[in-house]
């Protein structure tokens, strides 16, 4: 843990500063004790950002002295403000019972927990925003408990005035705010309700009833919060229709379909939870929850009248912790959880894989080496030019066909005439072939094979550029993937990948030295190269993926 | 490939030069020793000279001062040989007057080899082109000359472009935008073009020309973008903690549809 730095504590004379208990988005947060009263407090430094930007440091002041102002059970009281050489720190009680979000993660919440506490968060930001202050960051983390129990709202690092009809963009063009909790008009920077508190209160009930967000969490803060704006929430499975349906209208797209404020929201929880759970749960669910007259009042009365048996909701609702934590990175390697390897089964070997691929790559390397010599004539002619080739006499009619490993590059028809039969071919066959290629003169005679050998050099072809490129590209894209898998970014789906690439890989190592030493590239040949380097890529992105599993356990075990 | 072929075919066809050209009623006739310049190629030997004769015919009705004739090659919009002879003549209107000289074509194999587009030109004393013909040169220069050294050149920086680019897909470092890894493979595939069309032109296969150029370098520039696009994303998004307050940006300007 560090310690504060030396300007905190010159800040703060009257505190002894501790260690560091905290650490976010928005600021670190250190233990310390008023040393007068012998009061323990946390103290929370505005994180630079804001701190530069002078009219958000202007801003805290002035929030800072409302939210002192602010005495309710369900938030946490600021102490003290304290703004001295460029410093902005925040003294609050110091709450030892955890947040929201580490119970939830570490045991869970039954649904009838899960409301109470929901009780308990919206009767603090209805009392906030009756001192005219908007929360704004709304989310399980910034709900602490106390040791006893009791749940407070924290963190009004980021709040603003209500009565300003202020928006919370910053002059950058950006918004502050917790990506899976933003309400849409907050990602928009228009001004803010009540109702953008209300976004993020059903946002972490649906969270808490559910285990999983409304939203996908994936590709990136700027994805997520599009998906706010443009997207429609997931609808609320498995939980009791009546939470289900205050939950979901809580994170309606449009302010104006929300609730009104925190107070009504409450209401209507407290009324839904009374027809789930039966009129007396707030009593025996236990959790400290002080409510407002009206809410205290639907608590116990069904908003139906009727009651869902209760036996059925006492399973308690954890955090999977999958979209909560982000991937560990040392340098380039991502560090897994131990307890994934040590659970797990034992990474398996990696050496016969890297065999194999070693062995079948050197197959593919002198398979197009080792290939017999074809032994029907060579008909080395200009393609840029009519093709001329002698036939038997009584021949009338010719074809002539040209095909390099299998596909077909070209067939005309020729002008047979003097014991002669003159093909014109198609001025593209020119640029493909490179090499040598397979032909075909087909009469009404017979069929005669050659070896068609312009004399161009062999690499001014398609087939001379584009099996050097495809050699190339291949191999590199190959080792992309290698890469990721060695780096434990990617599992199945780049040894799947790897395998198509090996079978262009394969073709390229085939099809470049034929062009070169113009030998005719052979169907079965390609294939078989194919199939040979998709064999060595699959074994090598096997043994790359098992020989990163063993160095993580490794690693895991020192 | 039926698609590349008739871009290959149109870019060889469209290629064929006019061997005689006639400006303002004024045409020329050449030939170099002894042959007549046409659309074929032109033998020049840089180790030793060459008999060049010129007939002008003046179709017009006024005197032209022929003052100097220059032979000069170009490829990809750029002179790699220029030889000015000053030889004065007058051609009365209405006639045609015939002048011969021997070009020294010593300095030629120092600047340029294989085939390029040639013109054999005579201008007046403002050096303005009174007429000219065209034909395809067939340099039997060295491979350092001017002209190869250029294509080596081109080849070099276009090794770099391809090593360059395949490199940064090999260590995932493309772009995470699939259009900009695709845009990262574009010089590559230019480069690949002007490679084949100087090489053509060097191996003696085909003189540059821009309708033969053009389909060259968008089919391998094409073809480069097509691999470009193919890349795989560098590295998974930066990870992402749902849970954390940020700084973002704003996916739309306020007012926008919430």
């Amino acid at each position: 843990m560090k310690a504060p730095s030396p300007s905190v504590v010159a800040a703060l004379p009257q505190y002894d500063l501790g260690a560091q208990i905290g650490h976010g988005g928005m600021g670190v947060v250190y233990s310390a004790v008023h040393r007068p009263l012998g009061r323990p407090v946390a103290i929370k430094r505005l994180p630079g950002i804001l701190a530069e930007d002078r009219r958000m440091s202007e801003r805290f002041e002035h929030e800072a002295r409302l939210l002192a102002r602010l005495d309710h059970p369900h938030i946490v009281p600021v102490y003290d403000y304290v703004q001295n050489n460029g410093e902005h720190l925040l003294v609050m009680e110091k709450l030892d019972g955890g947040t929201v979000w580490s119970r939830f993660t570490e045991v869970g919440f039954t649904p009838a927990q899960t409301c109470a506490l929901g009780l308990a968060m919206l009767s603090g930001l209805h009392a906030a925003h009756g001192a005219g202050v908007l929360h704004l960051d709304v989310k399980p983390k910034n709900l602490l408990f106390t040791a006893g129990g009791v749940l407070k709202v924290a963190d009004f690092g980021i709040s603003q005035v209500v009565s300003e009809g202020a928006t919370l963009m910053t002059h950058g063009g950006q918004v502050l705010g917790t990506p899976a909790y933003l309400s849409p008009e907050q990602a928009l920077g228009n001004p803010l309700s009540p109702a953008a508190d209300v976004y993020g209160a059903a946002t972490v009930l649906y969270e808490l009833l559910s285990g999983r967000l409304p939203f996908d969490s994936g590709g990136g803060p700027l994805a997520m919060i599009q998906r706010h704006v443009h997207q429609e929430p997931r609808p609320l499975t498995d939980v009791p229709a009546p939470l289900a349906r205050v939950v979901m209208r809580g994170v309606e797209r449009e302010p104006v379909r929300r609730y009104r404020n925190a107070e009504t929201f409450a209401i209507d929880l407290a009324g839904a939870a009374a027809e789930v759970f039966g009129a007396d749960w707030l009593m025996r669910v236990g959790t400290p929850v002080h409510l407002s007259p009206q809410v205290a009042a639907a608590s116990s009365r069904p908003a139906t009248g009727s009651v869902i048996p209760r036996e059925t909701l006492n399973i308690p609702v954890r955090g999977t912790m999958v979209e909560a934590t982000p991937p560990v990175r040392l340098g380039q390697q991502t560090l897994v959880p131990a307890r994934d390897l040590i659970d797990g089964q034992e990474p398996r070997p990696a050496r016969w894989f890297g065999l194999a691929a070693a062995l079948l790559a050197a197959v593919m390397v002198a398979l197009p080496f080792s290939l017999p010599a074809s032994d029907v004539p060579v008909l080395a002619v200009d393609l840029s030019k009519p093709v001329v080739v002698p036939v038997a006499d009584g021949v009338t009619s010719a074809e002539f066909d040209i095909w390099a490993a299998g596909f077909s590059v070209a067939r005309t028809a020729g002008v047979v005439a003097d014991g002669r039969a003159t093909f014109e071919l198609p001025g593209a066959a020119r640029w493909v072939v490179g090499g040598a290629v397979d032909a075909a003169v087909t009469t009404n005679t017979g069929v005669t094979e050659y070896s068609l050998q312009p004399p161009q050099n062999p690499m001014i072809s398609i087939m001379g550029v584009g099996s050097g490129v495809l050699l190339l590209f291949t191999f590199a894209y190959l080792e992309s993937l290698l890469r990721s898998l060695r780096r434990r970014q990617s599992g199945t789906a780049a040894v799947v990948a790897s395998a198509p690439l090996g079978f262009g890989l394969g073709v390229a190592v085939l099809v470049l030295p034929s062009v070169l030493l113009r030998v005719a590239p052979g169907l079965w040949p390609a294939v078989a190269c194919g199939v040979l380097g998709a064999s060595a890529a699959v074994c090598t992105a096997v043994a790359t993926r098992r020989a990163a599993a063993s160095r993580a356990s490794a690693a895991a075990g020192t | 490939m039926s698609g590349v072929g008739l871009l290959l075919l149109c870019g060889m066809l469209l290629g064929v030069s006019p061997a005689v050209a006639a400006v303002g009623g004024v045409s020329i006739n050449a030939t170099v020793d002894g042959k007549p310049v046409t659309g074929d190629e032109l033998l020049l030997d840089p180790s030793g000279s060459a008999r060049i004769s010129l007939t002008i015919h003046n179709g017009t009705d006024r005197v032209l001062h022929v003052k100097t004739v220059r032979l000069s090659g170009t490829a990809l919009a750029l002179t790699f040989f220029s030889y000015d002879t000053t030889l004065p003549f007058d051609v009365p209107g209405g006639e045609s007057v015939t002048r011969g000289f021997v070009l020294d074509l010593d300095q030629l194999g120092s600047q340029a080899t294989g085939l390029l587009p040639t013109e054999l030109a005579v201008l007046d004393a403002s050096r303005d082109v009174i007429a000219g013909v065209e034909t395809t040169g067939d340099v039997r220069g060295s491979v350092w000359s001017v002209y190869g050294i250029f294509g080596l050149a081109v080849l070099l920086l276009t090794a770099l472009a391809w090593a360059g680019a395949l490199f940064a897909l090999a260590r995932r470092r493309l772009p995470a935008n699939r259009w900009q890894r695709a845009m990262q493979f574009l010089p590559a595939g230019i480069g690949t073009g002007l490679v084949a069309v100087i090489s053509l032109s060097v191996l003696g296969v085909m003189a540059p020309s821009p309708a033969a150029e053009i389909p060259f370098i968008v089919v391998a520039a094409a073809a480069a973008l097509l691999l470009g696009y193919l890349t795989p994303h560098p590295a998974p998004a930066a990870p992402v903690d749902p849970e954390a307050t940020q700084r973002l940006t704003r996916p739309l300007p306020p007012g926008g549809a919430a």
